[in-house]
């Protein structure tokens, strides 16, 4: 025995303080007395007195922790263990076992109001335990009345409240799942009452609302008999084993309906239930919802064919534009569950039907998006449900409309999940009913993978399933009337590039019927529509223009006349009402523009029509403000309009050019280019670019150069104008192409000898175009542009006339796609690699004049053409260095490399300067070879003297080189001009510099100038002088510690004695310290070190010591900001 | 909650297995199924494109589904949300000359990734025809032994007299619900 009695009265009352404090207790401290509790139930349980004391005492501890039930958690599992062994024990007694069961009981109580997943371990228990024949009688109303009271006191305005709430409607439930009804039914009227008081179906909380829908759910079922409605529509017999044991072969029952007339025994309460339940098929919810439509399935099954009906009749009424979108997909699943048991009887098809097509294509517009696509997947269900439940002669009749609508949704849904939901219900159709019209070559097309992706569902497979006659009109008429209409401008495109793939399968239907039918919308009210139509009109007309072609016909005649007058005037009432103004214009423009550019195309009749005035300026409208709006495409549209335009309008039979017409709109062009606007110079430069080589004839030499000045960087705004120099670039290559090559021909027509190198001259010039902004090296989008430029150029020419590319032009252009392939962005390098190979490899005929070829064509075998990756670093730089053998490229290539070994990124840096130091060590210190190479690298050093953008890599490439040892043949002889003259360029680079990188950077040049003996050394060791009492304390620190490691390395720099001495003062010198101070140190060092003191000019000198300490700190401050620190 | 994830569930709750028919043509795949279903076998003509037939058996439900035996008509098991749970493979026992390509096209179709993890249950059918090789010389001929990746067994059976149908269905159910079907 355990505890005595006077014990427990202490303890008892304790216990009861203990509750009063509520959630204080942090451990739980009974744990081993509950052990020892547990072990002693085996000796008492025969003792009355003992076996009551013993569960008073487990009931106040672990009311106790009724609370924090978490507290418990570490011993449950031991404590369960020890009742299970008990209880599971067959020669336990069963007074024992009940004892046991008595304190799980307890146990599992407290555990109903926490909030995770033991909760439910403790509702299933609960009800299975309550449920037993010999628990039920005396436990269960009890335990019903706690719930109750339980529930009606929880407060749902906080968590613990809802929580508790939750673990007790749970546990409700799977206690009327659990029991036996006839147990329950006398509790369930009570419990239905209270649970409707409590009005869950108010509260916010989900899961609340789902418990509820199912309690009420259970509740329904204890209120009538299980059976199997006699009345339900049943499909053939379905049981393998009675189905193999017939002996002869008979024919399986076909669908047996019959009337029962037995004895239904309905309690009010269960219209109350259905009622709650109709509810819930309502809610905002899916889980609840679909917990409700479960319900409903489930009590009709049980309900007199009478009451079923009005179910149904309720559930259809679910169906109204009135209700809302999860009303409609709560009546979905319903459907669905009533069709699956068989409860949808054959009479209500006709009307459930049409219902459920409704809800296939069930789109609400809310605003800018719309719902909907729960509602039309759940309409799949009610589908493929149907499939299952019915024979194919019960379907029969409407397997038209099913079809027509499950295969629109398989084709035309915007969401993935609803095309893969609708073709996974056309197969159960096809597969189970048989009937559906060629079902299985669609199905075979329109699989699940293939639906996964909308373009090839729109324009590939619409056009197979079209093929068939039952579908054709269907899939045109729902683009038509729906797609088109459709809230999200993507599919309204996606639809009228669908119709126009669709046309060749229905011409007359399409220019007859959909043609007139959709002209009114181009220009009525509703912006949507308005939008859809005019740009399925464009892909329809040109699709029925195509057809004529094939067939020797015009577009005339599949158009009647009212139709083409129709079309003409679209614009010209838009034109009129003002359509391009504001948010509505940009969504109208691009269509708009599609739509001049398609009807010119398809080459319609309003030639000397005034119609095409008002294209010509809508089109410039939009070249020009095209850029404006956020749609790049506005622009796009326009300029691909403008030579079908052009094209079909503008030229007279002869191939002329109307009269008139090329001065004014080249004229226009020619002066917008000079515009301020960057956009408007962009559109019209591509405007120019664009126009069909009858418009530019006679006019060349003027149109291009208004582009190559156009090219020019105008030096207020270079930074400004860069996308426009990219266009005027792109425009050029274009108009180039268009006009072709001749070169004996005016330059007035033709690229020719006289116009050639002009045009050569523009592009060698923007491959210098190196703006940097806000977002970068922005020149080299003109530098692209240019390198395509220059290929298409060059092989144009090589075809028309190979002696035009002379051997200065040939050396030029692979100079600068050699360069451009070492530089340091990897889309540039890419470009100008894969430009320069294919430049290579042109063999039709080759370019001539190409230096070096042969050495090229080893470093870059065939092969390089589709496999060489030009954007890794590594695969590029191995391989572009052994170009520096070639001394045509070698200077060019030098410059592109210096940016790279000198650049920031880490994996280039690294390629670029390990294949480098390769390339130099193959030299293997061959004085010549190693001169040319030095004499290159000055002469790229003089060159961008002071450009920022090549001296400061210049100044970490030298680093690299001569911490490598690089130039170590050079040391041998004293004075050798390669030392001598890096240290003239970076004395210069860096003087009056204030930039920090340069001068961090130069200084390791310093130190390692300082391997060559002499003059060098000399002049470098007091540069680095000057340094330690440099302005920025940054400068001075660095140069300490690089003076340190160079000493270090290199010997016979200072006199072995004083070695010690000179580093010692480097590395304990605090060179951060104000400059005053250290100077007497440096002064000291130099000393040491034999090197000259450097002696502050008397001009400089009063300067500084005037303004010290303000400098100090304003340098200070100056580096700070550079450094970005 | 989508199709899909109702189709999962009901699997789970309904014991839903997915049993695919297949074989080479005029194996007898579509008697079979005629006769778990209680049809009329007389009347039986190739099956273009497929079958689905719904059947109870021991508290399961089983979806078969009888694919065509044409070449023109895999495709039709590589697709949509319920993944096949057994394969019966019907082998006309009779056809010793198409054996090989039986092998074959067995083997090929247990590389689908789609199958991996199926339960195969191979049918000789056609016992009842004289001549008509034994199981033991089928399993032979067919190499069963080699696969491994799946879990096997044959069974001779004749699609007319209906005999051991209901040994391998027991057999191919015992072991997906081993495999699929946890406690309630």
């Amino acid at each position: 025995m355990a505890v005595d009695a006077s014990d427990l009265q202490d303890i008892g009352s304790d216990g009861h303080d203990i509750v009063g404090k509520g959630s204080i207790l942090d451990a739980f401290e009974e744990a081993d007395e509950v052990k020892e509790l547990i072990k002693s139930l085996k000796n008492i349980y025969t003792d009355q007195i003992s076996v009551e004391i013993a569960v008073e005492r487990f009931t106040v501890i672990v009311d106790n922790y009724q609370e924090q039930p978490h507290l418990l958690d570490p011993h449950l599992q031991c404590f369960l263990d020890e009742l299970l062994a008990l209880a599971r024990d067959s020669d336990t007694p069963p007074a024992l076992s009940h004892l046991a069961f008595k304190c799980m009981y307890l146990l599992t109580k407290s555990y109903l109001d926490v909030s995770d997943k033991s909760r439910d371990a403790a509702a299933y228990c609960l009800s299975k335990f309550l449920t037993r024949p010999d628990v039920k009688k005396e436990k269960l109303p009890a335990f019903l009345d706690w719930c109750l009271t339980v529930m009606t006191k929880a407060d749902r305005e906080t968590m613990p409240g809802m929580t508790v709430l939750s673990g007790v409607l749970s546990t409700l439930a799977l206690l009327f799942k659990h029991g036996k009804r006839e147990d329950l039914v006398s509790y369930a009227p009570v419990v239905l009452d209270r649970l409707s008081a409590l009005t869950v179906t108010t509260t916010n909380n989900t899961i609340l609302r789902k418990q509820n829908i199912k309690l009420i759910q259970r509740l329904g079922l204890t209120f009538v008999k299980a059976r199997i409605a006699t009345w339900r529509y049943q499909r053939g017999s379905r049981s393998l084993l009675d189905n193999l044991k017939k002996t002869q072969q008979s024919p399986a029952d076909v669908s047996t309906v019959t009337q029962g007339d037995e004895d239904y025994d309905i309690p009010e309460e269960i219209e109350e239930v259905i009622d709650q339940l109709l509810i819930g098929l309502k809610d905002k919810d899916t889980v609840v919802r679909w917990s409700a439509a479960k319900g409903v399935g489930r009590i009709t099954g049980r309900l007199p064919q009478e009451l079923a009906d009005q179910v149904v009749e309720s559930v259809l009424e679910l169906f109204s534009l009135s209700e809302t979108d999860g009303a409609w997909h709560g009546g979905c699943l319903a459907l669905a569950e009533l069709g699956r048991r068989g409860l949808l009887l054959p009479e209500r098809l006709p009307e459930v039907v049409p219902v459920v097509i409704k809800a296939l294509g069930y789109d609400e517009k809310r605003g800018s998006y719309s719902v909907g696509a729960h509602v039309r997947d759940a309409a799949c269900y009610v589908c493929w449900s149907f499939a299952r439940a019915y024979e194919p002669d019960v379907l029969q009749s409407h397997v038209n409309d099913i079809a027509n609508a499950l295969i629109i949704a398989t084709v035309f849904d915007r969401e993935v999940n609803c095309r893969r939901a609708a073709s996974a219900a056309f197969q159960e159709n096809v597969g189970r009913q048989g009937t559906f019209p060629y079902g299985i070559d669609i199905l075979t097309t329109a699989d699940y993978f293939a639906v996964g992706n909308r373009t090839n569902t729109y324009l590939n497979i619409s056009v197979y399933v079209a093929q068939y006659p039952e579908y054709t009109v269907a899939l045109i008429d729902h683009l038509v009337k729906v797609k088109l209409n459709h809230w999200d401008g993507v599919i309204r495109e996606l639809a009228s590039k669908a119709l126009h793939n669709l046309t060749p399968k229905a011409p007359e239907y399409m220019a007859k019927t959909v043609v007139p039918f959709l002209i009114p919308f181009a220009t009525g009210i509703d912006l949507n529509y308005r939008h859809g139509s005019v740009f399925a009109l464009a892909e329809i007309t040109h699709a029925l223009y195509n057809i004529a072609l094939d067939n020797n016909k015009t577009v005339m005649d599949f158009l009647d006349k009212s139709s083409i007058e129709g079309l003409k005037n679209i614009t010209v009432k838009m034109h009129e009402a003002k359509m391009f103004r504001g948010l509505s214009g940009e969504i109208m423009r691009p269509a708009v523009c599609k739509f001049i550019g398609k009807l010119s195309l398809s080459k319609l009749p309003y030639h000397d029509d005034s119609v095409t005035e008002l294209w010509q300026t809508l089109l410039d409208d939009n070249i020009q403000f095209g850029h404006q709006f956020a749609d790049q495409r506005i622009q796009d549209n326009a300029l691909s309009a403008l030579p079908s335009l052009c094209n079909e309008y503008y030229r007279q039979n002869n191939g002329l050019v109307k009269p008139g017409i090329q001065d004014k709109v080249i004229s226009k062009y020619l002066s917008e280019l000079k515009s301020k606007e960057e956009t408007s110079k962009m559109g019209f430069a591509l405007a120019l670019g664009s126009l069909p080589k009858f418009m530019v004839a006679g006019k060349f030499t003027e149109v291009m150069s208004g582009l190559v000045q156009a090219t020019h960087i105008n030096q207020q705004d270079a930074a400004k104008m860069v996308e426009a120099r990219r266009d005027a670039v792109k425009a050029l290559t274009c108009l180039c192409t268009t006009m072709g090559v001749d070169s004996n021909g005016s330059p007035n027509h033709i690229i020719c000898k006289d116009n050639i190198l002009s045009l050569y001259e523009a592009y060698f010039l923007a491959m210098n175009d190196y703006t940097l902004d806000s977002r970068g090296d922005v020149g080299t989008w003109v530098r692209e542009a240019s390198m395509t430029g220059l290929y298409e150029l060059t092989t144009m020419t090589v075809k028309a006339d190979p002696n035009l590319i002379s051997e200065h032009i040939c050396k030029k252009v692979f100079c600068c796609l050699i360069q451009q392939s070492a530089e340091k962005i990897d889309r540039t390098r890419s470009h100008a690699g894969e430009i320069l190979l294919r430049m290579l490899y042109f063999d039709d005929p080759p370019i001539p004049n190409v230096l070096h070829r042969d050495k090229l064509m080893t470093i870059f075998p065939r092969s390089d053409l589709k496999e060489l990756n030009w954007g890794a670093s590594s695969d590029t730089f191995p391989k572009i260095t052994q170009a520096l053998s070639c001394p045509t490229y070698r200077y060019s290539l030098l410059l592109g490399l210096t940016v790279s070994v000198g650049g920031l990124t880490e994996s280039l840096v690294k390629h670029s300067s390990q294949s480098l130091l390769t390339y130099l060590r193959s030299l293997s210190n061959n004085q010549e070879s190693m001169t040319t190479f030095a004499d290159t690298v000055v002469m790229v050093f003089e060159e961008y003297q002071k450009v920022d953008r090549v001296s400061i890599p210049m100044l970490k490439m030298l680093d690299i080189l001569l911490t490598n040892g690089c130039f170590e043949i050079f040391t041998q002889r004293e004075e050798h001009f390669l030392p001598v003259k890096l240290l003239e360029l970076c004395k210069k680079e860096i003087e009056k510099s204030g930039d920090p990188q340069k001068l961090l950077a130069s200084i390791d040049v310093f130190c390692g100038l300082i391997v060559f003996s002499g003059v060098v050394r000399a002049k470098s060791l007091s540069q680095l002088m000057l340094f330690l009492c440099h302005k920025y304390p940054k400068v001075r620190k660095t140069t300490a510690n690089k003076l340190y490691e160079s000493l270090l390395t290199y010997d016979e720099i200072v006199d072995p004695e004083k070695l010690d001495d000179v580093l010692t003062i480097l590395s304990e010198t605090q060179w951060d310290e104000p400059v005053r101070d250290i100077r007497p140190i440096r002064n000291n060092l130099c000393d040491l070190m034999e090197i000259k003191k450097p002696i502050i000019k008397a001009g400089t000198k009063a300067k500084k010591t005037e303004t010290k300490d303000e400098d100090e700190m304003a340098s200070y401050k100056d580096l700070v900001t550079r450094l970005g620190y | 909650m989508g199709l899909l994830t109702i189709l999962k569930k009901m699997k789970q709750k309904e014991k839903e297995v997915r049993l695919l028919m297949l074989g080479l043509d005029n194996a007898g795949k579509t008697t079979i199924l005629k006769k778990f279903n209680g049809e009329d076998i007389d009347t039986i003509s190739p099956t273009l494109g497929f079958n689905i037939k719904t059947l109870e058996h021991r508290g399961f439900k089983l979806n078969v589904w009888d694919v065509g035996g044409q070449k023109s008509l895999r495709s039709y098991w590589r697709n949509y949300f319920e993944s096949t749970d057994g394969l019966i493979w019907v082998v006309d026992s009779a056809d010793k000359r198409r054996l090989q390509d039986c092998k074959q096209e067995l083997h090929s179709l247990l590389l689908e990734e789609r199958l991996a993890g199926a339960t195969l249950l191979v049918f000789a059918n056609k016992q009842d025809l004289p001549g008509s090789l034994p199981s033991e010389e089928i399993r032979q001929a067919l190499e069963l032994d080699e696969i491994k990746s799946h879990h096997w067994m044959i069974c001779g059976c004749s699609a007319v007299t209906g005999d051991n149908l209901l040994l391998g269905i027991d057999w191919i159910i015992d072991d997906i619900a081993s495999r699929i079907f946890t406690m309630d």
